[in-house]
């Protein structure tokens, strides 16, 4: 009996993680495809925002950020990434092409599942080791991301910290929602007539702010495209726009003339909430940033006091 | 003969009116429940349904129609003046230019100034390009046809390469590609009547313009020294074809982007029920232009509502096969 226990403790060890050699590691990535890994990984190469993020947090915590050597050629845009700045001294910023990944001599590589499949097919050729993240769909898969690459890149106790200050966070934002009443309804546009609907981040965010996605009643997902007359039956209460997208009159202005928006309270009372993109696309721990300016301007009761001025 | 166009015309008449009543009635998701012909009896109905027949389906509708109606004019125009069949609108590149100019006022993050820059722009792109084609497309101040069609397709071509351009630099940046994309497919979502005001008149006096030009370009059909012998001014019609054309084409990009097919197909169909005299050819493409963009519209609006698709697709997708099975015919003919 004891020795079937110690199969199945083995067993179980080997699906998440098989030593398959002396130090050799294995893992298991979105695809499904085994990432082998002799030693802790020096030279980290990440090509999205969000691996960049998470990465440039844990490493931060391990105090080895120098193992960073390469990031998205979009992290050092202040409109994509939180880490704008910081981001400056990391000498590789990898993205389109081949070769901006050769270059930075990438011990493991971490892309998205958006980054194109020829490119990782191509990089996957030349025997560098590639993790490809999951899709964000919500927080919960921002934890994933987090506990994945702090054992990918051998900092397990980074990460655990890291994962720990945001779910910390998040914990503190849940319990100070006032529970009065009905919740807001809000609605974050993308373009003009498209919304930020279920299994998004963006709705999962809603619920740290004390709000409530506009879109939910119709039970989409993702990112859809709505006609004018489902748009006027939303009515939302708060509308989310990314700063980049003209000013707030402009944005009023426009929406009031519209027949399916023109009838919204969110128009109505001018309750425009204005967030920089990069909050509302953050997947990582920085989403947090969005999640409080959204809680904050959903409880300012002068939020639309310019209405008409 | 005369008895037959009245009523093969009285036909696609009707059909109109079933497509526009049903584009006005159609139940959406259960969003906007106006069942067929209860609403004019009922006109108890709540201020959201007020705001979706009035101010959302009705001015679509009409746009749609005369939209329609204009690309189905100009293709006519076109297939005349290129005196081939299978010549559509798009060839001389003011679709393109138009798309490109919106495309870049999308691009600059200014379609939030106005609801009046993007039609402006895509107006004011289309324009340009007709006056460029204006002047390649002659020497020695007589028209050539063949420097006309390449010079469109050159520009064409030009345009198309610099709204790819635009869309390569865009494609991080979600917000703006997804108005790019979606102004690119074409459609009438967001139009309202002060679009409708602003088009219909300008529209109507040029198709007004265009369809007195028909009897000339019937003996224009029969061959540029025929229709010389009989004292038209080939040059001068060729003109004022030429920009009609572009008037109706930059009018109807600058609303509703891009509309593939329409300008072929329906000219085409057209010449089948009625046949080549240019003047019920024109009557009749006119209402089955207007009778297809509204069925693409009611088809975008309800297939996968209460999403929305690009009307633009479903224009392809009915005039692409058509196309293809235009061109086998014409193959096996020969």
């Amino acid at each position: 009996m004891r020795s079937l226990y110690l199969v199945w403790v083995i067993c179980l060890c080997t699906f998440v993680s098989v030593p398959a050699g002396a130090g050799l590691q294995t893992y298991h990535d979105a695809r499904g495809k085994v990432i082998k890994l002799r030693q802790k990984p020096r030279r980290i190469v990440s090509a999205s925002v969000a691996g960049d993020e998470i990465l440039w947090l844990i490493l931060k915590k391990a105090e080895s950020l120098e193992r960073l050597v390469g990031v998205s050629y979009l992290a050092d845009q202040e409109k994509f990434s939180h880490i704008s700045s910081e981001v400056k001294a990391v000498p590789f910023k990898v993205g389109k092409s081949l070769e901006t990944f050769v270059k930075a001599q990438p011990d493991l590589l971490v892309l998205a599942s958006f980054n194109r499949p020829e490119l990782i097919q191509q990089i996957e050729q030349l025997s560098l080791p590639v993790f490809v993240m999951k899709d964000f769909k919500s927080i919960g898969d921002i934890i994933t991301a987090i506990r994945s690459l702090a054992t990918l890149i051998g900092e397990e106790k980074a990460g655990h910290l890291v994962e720990q200050d945001f779910v910390s966070e998040l914990n503190l934002l849940k319990k100070s929602i006032k529970g009065e009443g009905q919740p807001s309804k809000v609605l974050a546009m993308v373009g003009e007539q498209g919304v930020m609907a279920k299994e998004t981040l963006f709705d999962d965010m809603l619920g740290f702010t004390g709000g409530v996605n506009a879109s939910l009643g119709l039970g989409l997902t993702g990112w859809p495209r709505l006609g004018d007359e489902a748009l006027i039956s939303l009515n939302p209460d708060f509308l989310v726009f990314p700063e980049e997208g003209g000013s707030t009159s402009e944005l009023l202005a426009k929406l009031s003339r519209k027949a399916s928006t023109k009838s919204w309270n969110a128009v109505k009372k001018c309750q425009l909430i204005r967030i920089p993109s990069r909050n509302l696309i953050a997947a990582s721990p920085f989403i947090l940033e969005g999640i409080r300016k959204i809680k904050t301007d959903i409880a300012n009761k002068d939020l639309g006091s310019a209405c008409g001025k | 003969m005369a008895n037959s166009f009245s009523l093969r015309s009285l036909l696609c008449f009707l059909i109109l009116i079933v497509l526009a009543t049903a584009s006005l009635f159609w139940k959406v998701n259960g969003e906007a429940s106006l069942m067929p012909f209860k609403f004019p009896l009922h006109f108890k109905i709540s201020p959201i349904m007020e705001t979706i027949f009035y101010e959302i389906r009705l001015p679509r509708l009409l746009i749609s129609g005369l939209c329609g109606a204009s690309l189905a004019g100009a293709g006519v125009l076109s297939q005349a003046l290129f005196r081939n069949p299978l010549a559509s609108p798009s060839v001389l590149g003011i679709s393109s230019a138009g798309t490109f100019c919106a495309c870049l006022v999308f691009f600059l993050n200014w379609s939030w100034w106005s609801w009046f820059i993007i039609p402006s722009a895509a107006f004011a792109g289309a324009s340009i390009n007709t006056v460029i084609v204006f002047f390649l497309g002659r020497r020695s101040k007589i028209f050539q046809i063949d420097r006309l069609l390449l010079a469109g397709l050159a520009l064409s071509s030009m345009w198309g390469a610099f709204t790819s351009l635009l869309i390569s630099v865009s494609l991080e940046d979600y917000q703006t590609l997804n108005s790019i994309m979606h102004w690119m497919l074409g459609g009438f979502s967001g139009l309202g009547w002060e679009h409708l005001k602003l088009c219909v008149l300008p529209l109507g006096v040029t198709l007004l313009f265009a369809f007195s030009l028909c009897p000339e370009l019937n003996l224009l059909s029969l061959g540029s020294d025929y229709a010389t012998s009989l004292s038209v001014s080939v040059p001068k019609l060729r003109w004022k074809v030429l920009l009609s054309v572009g008037m109706l084409v930059a009018i109807i990009v600058s609303l509703a982007g891009m509309l593939p097919f329409v300008g072929l197909l329906v000219p085409h169909l057209s010449r089948l029920i009625v046949g080549p005299e240019h003047k019920r050819l024109f009557i009749v493409s006119l209402i089955n232009g207007a009778s297809l963009t509204i069925l693409a519209d009611l088809l975008a609006r309800t297939v996968v509502a209460p999403i929305e698709m690009d009307v633009g697709v479903f224009t392809a997708l009915m005039g692409a096969p058509f196309f293809l099975v235009m061109l086998w015919q014409r193959q096996a003919n020969q």
